[in-house]
């Protein structure tokens, strides 16, 4: 199990949500925390991975378990 | 005999919308995930997908007039008409962006949604197909729309101008008496742009799933084209004009989402009326078929539901914004913004602005929103328009994100 010092629950919402919460999730983390982000909208996969892109943070782990995506993000 | 043809046209038109739900579903093609991805991460690859669909159907409606000589004078809906209601177009185009950023999709991913096992979309697709239905089929456009959409509608053969083609209005401008050139030199140069826009996306470029989407999407709209237009359409609207009982919406065009739902409303309710069975309807039975057998192959099929009453809330608003807006503005991302701008409209240029506009303030609005937890709505409104420069920076309200 990954350490996290945040966590945002996008459980529930479509795109854009999940990708705008995370995204404020980011801004309010220092560098090296990571954020644990928790999905069910399958667009969020590839949401997110284009937003780590555009903010170059790091994608430590993704997965999913029981329909929810579990996304830990470092930031940079 | 006479049905089989309006029957074939059906049929193939329904295989195109298959080929386009799964390429969609497959690629993630998404007009609002476009303006989305931009706006929130600075990412133009869906962007650049949608301005190459629209491009690649340009290119291929100009070669379909040159070879087959197309009609695209009466569309259905009329993209071409002489009838400029730019009002309705901005209007209705900026309601349809707020809308399907509230429903999480346009039209068409709100089809590519339930085929991928969304329910919320299905929900979505029913009330924007009640507005749509409402607008179309009883007097509510009358009562609400009617006024003053007419006053604000202009004729352009006052102007001397016969149809709202960029090219008829670049030709009244121009004083030029060559209508064949003005339109292939106009047609090219459109298609340029829009090719220009999109493959000046590195995003777009490093991302060949965008470049399928797009190519597929385009290419779809133009084959709708050709089905409705071509030799075989052609016929299918001679032989219903003989016809005493005629199907419904026969006649030349392609790709449209917004009153589709509406029609499919209206054989809802009389299901047994198969002269209801239009092009439209076809079209969202294939994309959510397309979608679906997609989502099956790829095991990303899940069914989801509303998260709480206030997601429920949100997306029954924008869907009935998607119905109104849709209709008032003739068309959607789809309709408008790659099916009328390949017949070179004015009016379907107008709209594909209007709705990215709109997409975008709302966007912004969102996210001011989720990040200012105290904020008003007023104050993320204006914060908004002045990031999207249409305020001075003197009237922000709220530190830029």
């Amino acid at each position: 199990m990954i350490e996290f010092q945040a966590e945002i629950d996008a459980r529930g919402l479509s795109c854009p949500m999940p990708v705008k919460k995370a995204k404020k999730g980011l801004k309010h983390l220092s560098a090296g925390d990571v954020l644990h982000v928790i999905a069910t909208d399958p667009a969020s996969v590839q949401d997110i991975d284009i937003l780590l892109e555009s903010l170059e943070d790091e994608m430590l782990e993704a997965l999913e378990e029981n329909g929810e995506y579990h996304f830990y993000i470092k930031k940079s | 005999m006479e049905l089989e043809i309006t029957t074939v046209v059906l049929l193939l038109s329904f295989a195109v919308a298959l080929i386009m739900g799964a390429a969609a579903n497959k690629t993630n093609f998404c007009t609002m995930g476009a303006v989305s991805d931009w706006v929130n991460m600075g990412d133009t690859g869906r962007m650049g997908a949608w301005m190459l669909s629209i491009g690649i159907a340009i290119a291929g409606v100009l070669l379909l007039q040159f070879i087959y000589g197309i009609p695209l004078d009466s569309t259905l809906p009329p993209y071409l008409t002489s009838n400029f209601g730019w009002l309705r177009y901005i209007l209705g185009g900026f309601m349809f962006g707020i809308g399907m950023t509230l429903a999480s999709g346009c039209g068409n991913k709100t089809m590519v949604n339930i085929g991928g096992g969304n329910m919320k979309s299905l929900v979505v697709l029913v009330v924007a197909g009640i507005f749509a239905y409402l607008m179309t089929k009883t007097s509510f456009y009358e009562v609400l729309f009617h006024g003053w959409v007419s006053a604000t509608t202009v004729d352009l053969t006052a102007y001397e101008i016969n149809s709202q083609s960029l090219d008829s209005v670049f030709l009244r401008v121009f004083g030029s008496s060559n209508n064949e050139l003005f339109h292939w030199v106009i047609g090219l140069l459109l298609m340029a742009f829009f090719l220009f826009i999109a493959f000046r996306s590195k995003d777009l470029r490093s991302t060949p799933h965008n470049i399928v989407g797009g190519v597929v999407i385009g290419l779809a709209i133009v084959a709708g084209w050709y089905i409705t237009g071509g030799a075989l359409g052609q016929e299918a609207i001679e032989t219903v004009e003989w016809l005493d009982e005629r199907p419904v919406g026969v006649g030349v065009q392609s790709y449209t989402f917004i009153n589709p739902m509406g029609e499919s409303i209206s054989y809802l309710m009389d299901p047994m009326n198969t002269l209801l069975i239009t092009f439209g309807l076809v079209a969202v039975l294939g994309v959510i078929t397309g979608s679906f057998v997609a989502s099956i192959l790829s095991k990303r099929f899940k069914i989801t539901w509303f998260y709480d009453s206030a997601d429920m809330l949100k997306h029954l608003f924008g869907a009935a914004l998607m119905g109104i807006g849709g209709v008032l503005g003739m068309g959607c991302t789809i309709g408008q913004g790659i099916t009328g701008v390949s017949t070179l409209s004015v009016g379907s240029l107008l709209v594909l602005g209007s709705i990215i506009f709109g997409c975008m303030l709302t966007m912004k609005v969102m996210y001011y929103r989720m990040v200012y937890e105290e904020a008003s709505f007023i104050e993320s409104l204006i914060t908004s328009l002045v990031d999207l420069k249409l305020l001075t920076e003197r009237l922000r309200k709220l530190e830029k994100l």
